[in-house]
């Protein structure tokens, strides 16, 4: 009866750990998020493009309550290979550069992508950010503390802020025009576009048209649709005839996003706040044991000392004792002695002196 | 004792100070009227630059010798480095009070302090972590210090209460400490791409935490060293013990380097970087990594072995102005490695800096020379 | 919850106030096992 007993409560115990165990390993590795479905995206098809800056101009023009200045824009004012590469800035949401391949110039629009997980949302620490079913990584500039981390983080660089305001100081970027998403319109720079080279839609559906045109004309573009797997994967998708690096965007990034490399650290946090407790408990039980210890060291090594202190004295005293009857027995038979000798000395003074008158 | 010391306000000292403040109250001045571009030279592409680097980052790491040494102290039982616990405590609070200040120059709107606490908390992110920290931290280092101010107005029952919550309370500091040393590290984690990878880590929360220590370590030693120098007249503790705490500091420094060092080491291996070191961002890591956690490790190593208090102090300011760059070098020197653009700190942003460490020193004199923070209080002798 | 960024802001957030418990919980835990000592 005890044995099965025993048993029993080894397999709950057993059992239990395994269901704890194998649901901290599906929140921590197994689990795996999707994001919002049918949500929306952009694609950017830069052999479409002809750097005729409409977007840039329909993004002024969309946005124009938003922004505190806008940019003045020509359309067909062609960016140059040698110009300064420009950026995102406050009152441009998107800027297209251009690059230089071989004898051919490639231009590429700049714009916040959209992240499926949003690695400037994952660090602001108002949560000010929002990834919306629609797609758009949505900004509330009336929580945010103006830190600026989630300009520092974004792997490309498509935020910037406002710098010369010193009140009302906003992040700015791209919204993916969700209020016209909103109103079943499409962003300004789709419609804008004289190409064809920005297409709005789903980013489902999108995925399976950049698929299409990389099998329809191969020879045309890189093996590789920029934004489905970075980082976890953007709302915008682009596609090049030449290698990304060549038009400004790093090769070879990593699938796992950014939330997941940059929060891993984190978990240690609520560990070091309950396992120090009572490893620093420890510590201070140590340090105090030693110190008893080295107390009650001190304390017997001083009884000891005055315990060999009392011996020696006790036998500094009998030695003491035994000089002194030696001193006294000398000293008496010195005396007697010394009474014997005057005894003689006078008898024979007597026994002179009897002499000298007989 | 500071019965006897005059305290006068026009010294040189005093002058220069306020020379630097006032300067500084007209930078503040211009910073919140015409904006952050106004007094500084951040850019979209370097949004943190010294205020973030210097004043925020090595501000928290060189502030970390008051938990090292209350851990020390009151849970280790090293009881001999007791006459250095208070300055140490005291230097923290200072210091993170600055950081703060320094953050509020630095924050768009500043007013906004008490938002993640009380509006709307982002627990994803790292800098919400060290927020939180520091913000309590603050707390338990202004409780910490308070017994200063408890013997000086002869508040003897609070003093008594704040003493019996000493183990409590550096406890709950290195917990603190622990935490948003390395949170400041994990600031980086999220930038893989952008932070060169020679700094860059997945374990650069450890790197920072291990690198604070030294650095607190080494901050004990530079202000006790000043401080003994300034206030020979109040300190207490004879020259020889003071020599031999500074010797034993060094034996700590010399192991926290090397230890700093061997995990600097460990990640070159891990992320097999080992080919960078060939690079120009390769011989300024190893300026870093041999100039100034290599040599004053060995310093520190020969200054105990040889019982040379000088070359130790010396040593001990190197060290410091190590983890310095090594803060700049991840906020902003090695940030953004792949652009062309670099930042360069406006001499505004300097300048504000500067004021904010001559306040520092400013309210640490004053404390130092009225309350017992170098001296105990003659009726609270031997107690804690 | 459909992305990571929501999964970790929800157990992250939860997490602080656990461990904070915790800790606070190991002041009654410290101070009875260490009461007959004295």
């Amino acid at each position: 009866m005890s044995v099965s007993r025993r048993k029993f409560l080894q397999g709950m115990a057993a059992g239990g750990a395994t269901v704890l165990t194998a649901g901290a390993a599906k929140a921590s590795s197994i689990k795996h998020f999707d994001g919002h479905p049918g949500r929306f995206g952009l694609l950017h098809d830069t052999t479409l493009c002809v750097g005729c800056r409409s977007c840039e101009k329909a993004c002024g023009e969309v946005n124009a309550d938003s922004l505190k200045q806008v940019a003045a824009v020509t359309v067909g004012d062609k960016p140059k290979v040698d110009d300064k590469k420009r950026r995102v800035t406050p009152d441009s949401l998107t800027v297209v550069n251009a690059y230089a391949v071989g004898d051919k110039v490639v231009y590429r629009k700049h714009q916040c992508m959209h992240c499926n997980e949003p690695c400037c949302a994952s660090v602001c620490l108002v949560h000010a950010f929002e990834k919306t079913p629609e797609g758009p990584v949505l900004y509330d500039p009336d929580m945010c503390m103006g830190c600026r981390y989630c300009v520092t983080a974004c792997p490309y660089y498509a935020l910037s802020y406002e710098y010369d305001d010193p009140v009302t100081p906003r992040v700015m970027r791209c919204t993916m025009c969700l209020p016209r998403i909103r109103e079943g319109k499409n962003p300004g720079c789709a419609d804008a576009c004289p190409t064809g080279a920005i297409t709005f839609g789903k980013r489902e559906d999108l995925i399976e048209v950049a698929r299409a045109r990389l099998k329809k004309s191969p020879d045309d573009y890189v093996d590789h649709i920029f934004g489905e797997h970075e980082f976890g994967g953007t709302s915008w998708l682009t596609l090049a005839g030449t290698s990304f690096p060549n038009v400004g965007l790093a090769d070879g990034y990593t699938h796992t996003s950014l939330p997941e490399i940059g929060t891993g650290f984190l978990s240690v946090v609520p560990l070091v706040i309950t396992i120090y407790p009572g490893l620093l408990a420890g510590f201070y039980a140590f340090s105090k044991r030693a110190e008893r210890i080295g107390e009650e060291k001190a304390k017997a090594a001083v009884v000891e000392t005055l315990m060999q202190a009392d011996e020696e004295t006790k036998a500094k005293l009998a030695a003491a004792a035994k000089r002194a009857t030696k001193d006294k027995e000398q000293a008496i038979a010195a005396a007697v002695k010394k009474a014997l000798v005057e005894a003689e000395k006078k008898a024979a003074q007597a026994a002179a002196k009897e002499g000298a008158s007989s | 004792m500071s019965d006897h010391t005059e305290h006068r306000w026009v010294t040189p000292f005093n002058a220069v100070a306020a020379m630097i403040m006032g300067v500084a109250a007209v930078i503040l001045f211009l910073r919140f009227t015409q904006g952050l571009s106004a007094t500084t030279n951040l850019t979209h592409d370097y949004p943190w630059g010294l205020w973030i680097g210097f004043d925020v980052m090595s501000g928290v790491a060189l502030a970390a010798g008051g938990f090292t040494m209350s851990a020390a102290v009151y849970l280790f039982g090293m009881k001999e480095y007791k006459p250095v616990v208070r300055p140490a405590l005291l230097t923290a609070f200072l210091g993170y009070s600055l950081v703060v200040v320094g953050l509020l120059v630095d924050l768009g709107r500043p007013w906004r302090l008490p938002f993640p606490f009380f509006r709307q908390a982002g627990p994803t992110s790292a800098l919400f972590e060290v927020a939180l920290c520091v913000g309590l931290y603050l707390n338990v280092l202004f409780i910490e210090s308070t017994p200063l101010a408890l013997e000086w107005l002869g508040f003897k029952k609070l003093r008594k209460i704040v003493a019996s919550l000493t183990i409590a309370l550096t406890v709950f500091g290195v917990i603190l400490s622990t935490m948003h040393q390395s949170s400041l590290g994990a600031l980086f984690a999220i930038t893989p791409t952008k932070l060169h990878p020679l700094w860059y880590s997945e374990h650069i929360p450890v790197h920072f935490f291990v690198s604070a220590v030294a650095a607190g370590i080494s901050m004990v030693l530079v202000e006790s060293a000043l401080s003994h120098k300034v206030f020979h007249h109040l300190a207490e503790t004879p020259p020889e013990q003071m020599d031999k705490i500074t010797i034993g500091l060094a034996k700590g420094g010399a192991v926290v380097l090397a230890t700093y060092f061997a995990i600097k080491v460990v990640d070159l291996s891990l992320g097999d970087k080992w080919h960078y070191l060939g690079t120009g961002w390769g011989a300024w890591y190893l300026v870093e990594l041999l100039g100034f956690v290599g040599l004053p490790c060995i310093l520190y190593l020969i200054g105990f072995r040889e019982r040379m208090p000088r070359l130790i102090r010396w040593t001990a300011l190197w060290t410091v102005i190590g983890i310095m760059l090594n803060r700049f070098n991840v906020s902003f020197i090695a940030f953004n490695w792949q652009l062309e653009t670099r930042y360069v700190p406006h001499w505004m942003e300097i300048w504000v800096s500067v004021a904010l460490v001559t306040g520092g020193i400013v309210v640490f004199r004053w404390i130092a020379s009225r309350m017992p923070v170098l001296y105990e209080h003659p009726e609270y002798k031997g107690m804690h | 919850m459909e992305t990571l960024f929501d999964y970790l802001t929800y157990t992250k957030g939860v997490t602080y106030f656990v461990a904070f418990a915790l800790m606070v919980g190991f002041v009654p835990f410290f101070l009875f096992l260490t009461e007959r000592q004295k």
